[in-house]
């Protein structure tokens, strides 16, 4: 924690000198506002009332029985700020390209199995790589919800279920060719193995030229300690699952190195997309995944791209942000929900630093 | 029939404990699947003590301290070179893969190595 600090404050002192990180002219003052304009486009997605983990609709709040607070307070920010400019990959199981919600976002992608950009999902159940991507960046287009950096670039990378580690690491490298400033993870072996955990560590410190990419890995969902995942390297941000009580889900696995936790959803799904027409396994409606479906989509993968579509966001007000800044502002801007008290530190092994909140997150950029 | 139940088990436990990679300084014992099919497959597969199936074929990673290590490497040991993986950090290939695990501890070993382990194959899990 004293390193943390220690980094923090210096952060805040290169900024108040007008140093190197962040630069200034990349800045723009914004008022931040706790709730949407009524006017905002946002507002025109049918679905965006169903969106809890990310606006606070009273009525539907209060229908569900949902706790105030277990959104992670977007205001108005994704009216201003939408990802635009910032590249997030998402390594995954295959995808739906031709989702109308993010498929003009498609910047690249790769399958690497084929070798080739074609990466559909190989089954028509294969849903978990477009329910991720729905979440980060879905448009607003008026045709059923916002992603949270709708405007960002995506990478869409195709993993095998069995797969070796340099296949991994081949996904990984891809990333990096294709300008990748953060990579997003729903996924995860337990037992990550030298040379990946290393490549990992190497993007993390050296990549988007010596700024670090910003690499987010699901804790998991087996109620259990993550030691020896990908999730558990010390560069990489770690993140757990919140319910609609505002508290840890259940299943959400902890440890020593869990960095923060979002909303992933419990008795209520995160509202997202799912491959169009006959594939997908919604029920409720073809193209989304909807909260109260019968497979509506709960685990630490949704709240994973939830803080990877957040930083996303935090790129854009600052693209000159290190990967290790980018993790000390959420920790220092979380919060510190739950019943297990927090340490000196300001964590937990169950909730790390806390729930990620995005307008404390932006006046935190705001006033550095 | 006691006696032979036990030098089963006995042969059983020595294998598995034959089989390891390492893991910085640790040894992680892993023990061998027994393929019941009939059809010849390029993968062996192991369990690890917590359950995590590994496959290895017949690649390994290597990684060096510095670049020029590797050619010492290829002209002592049976192995050839498939790719560079990043800095300093190479696939490499023996002839069968009954070797790999032998071969990487062997490499992980010697001074000028940072690390050597197969190119496991690992279950990717959807969270």
């Amino acid at each position: 924690m004293y390193t943390s600090l220690i980094s923090f404050l210096i952060v805040i002192f290169l900024n108040a000198c007008g140093g190197s990180s962040p630069s200034s002219s990349s800045i723009n003052p914004i008022e931040i506002n706790a709730s949407l304009d009524n006017n905002s486009s946002i507002l025109n997605e049918p679905y965006f009332v169903q969106q809890w983990y990310l606006y606070k609709n009273q009525a539907f709040y209060t229908r569900n029985r949902i706790n105030t607070d277990a959104n992670i307070h977007t205001g108005d920010i994704l009216e201003s700020y939408k990802g635009r400019g910032i590249r997030v990959a998402i390594i995954d199981n295959g995808f739906d390209m031709n989702h109308t919600e993010y498929k003009l976002n498609i910047a690249n992608s790769f399958d690497v199995l084929s070798k080739s950009t074609d990466v559909s999902h190989t089954k028509s159940n294969d849903i978990h790589g477009t329910a991720v991507t729905g979440i980060i960046s879905a448009d607003i287009n008026g045709e059923g919800i916002v992603g949270i950096a709708s405007d960002a670039n995506i990478i869409l990378l195709k993993y095998k279920e069995f797969m070796s580690d340099s296949e991994t690491i081949e996904l990984f490298s891809k990333a990096q060719e294709f300008g990748a400033d953060i990579i997003s993870n729903s996924w995860g072996t337990g037992n990550v193995s030298p040379a990946v955990k290393a490549k990992i560590v190497d993007l993390a410190k050296n990549g988007r030229n010596g700024k670090g990419i910003v690499i987010v890995f699901a804790s998991g969902n087996d109620n259990a300690d993550n030691s020896g995942d990908e999730s558990d390297i010390d560069e990489v941000i770690s993140v757990g699952a919140t319910d609609r009580e505002n508290l840890r889900a259940l299943y959400s696995n902890f440890g020593t190195r869990l960095d923060v936790v979002a909303p992933g959803g419990y008795n209520h799904g995160i509202t997202t997309t799912d491959p169009s027409g006959s594939d997908g396994i919604a029920s409720l409606d073809t193209d989304y995944l909807l909260y109260n479906d019968a497979k509506a989509f709960i685990g630490t993968s949704a709240a994973a791209p939830i803080v990877s579509g957040v930083i996303a966001l935090m790129l854009q007000y600052n693209p000159n942000l290190t990967r290790s800044e980018v993790e000390i502002i959420l920790h220092n801007t979380s919060d510190k929900i739950g019943n297990p008290p927090y340490d000196v530190n300001g964590r937990n092994n169950y909730y790390g630093y806390g729930k990620i909140n995005l307008i404390k997150i932006f006046n935190t950029l705001k006033n550095n | 029939m006691k006696f032979f139940v036990y030098i089963v088990l006995l042969t059983q436990f020595i294998y598995a404990n034959e089989s390891y990679y390492c893991y910085g300084d640790k040894k992680i014992s892993i023990v061998p699947l027994i393929d019941k099919s009939r059809s010849v497959s390029v993968v062996d597969y192991y369990q690890d003590e917590n359950g995590h199936v590994l496959g290895v074929s017949d690649k390994l990673i290597v990684a060096f301290k510095d670049s020029a290590s590797l050619q010492t490497i290829l002209e002592n040991y049976k192995v050839t070179i498939v790719s560079e993986l990043f800095t300093n950090t190479y696939l490499l290939k023996v002839s069968n893969k009954k070797e790999t695990l032998s071969m990487a501890n062997t490499l992980n070993e010697l001074s000028e190595v940072l690390y050597a382990h197969p190119d496991f194959l690992k279950k990717r899990f959807k969270r």
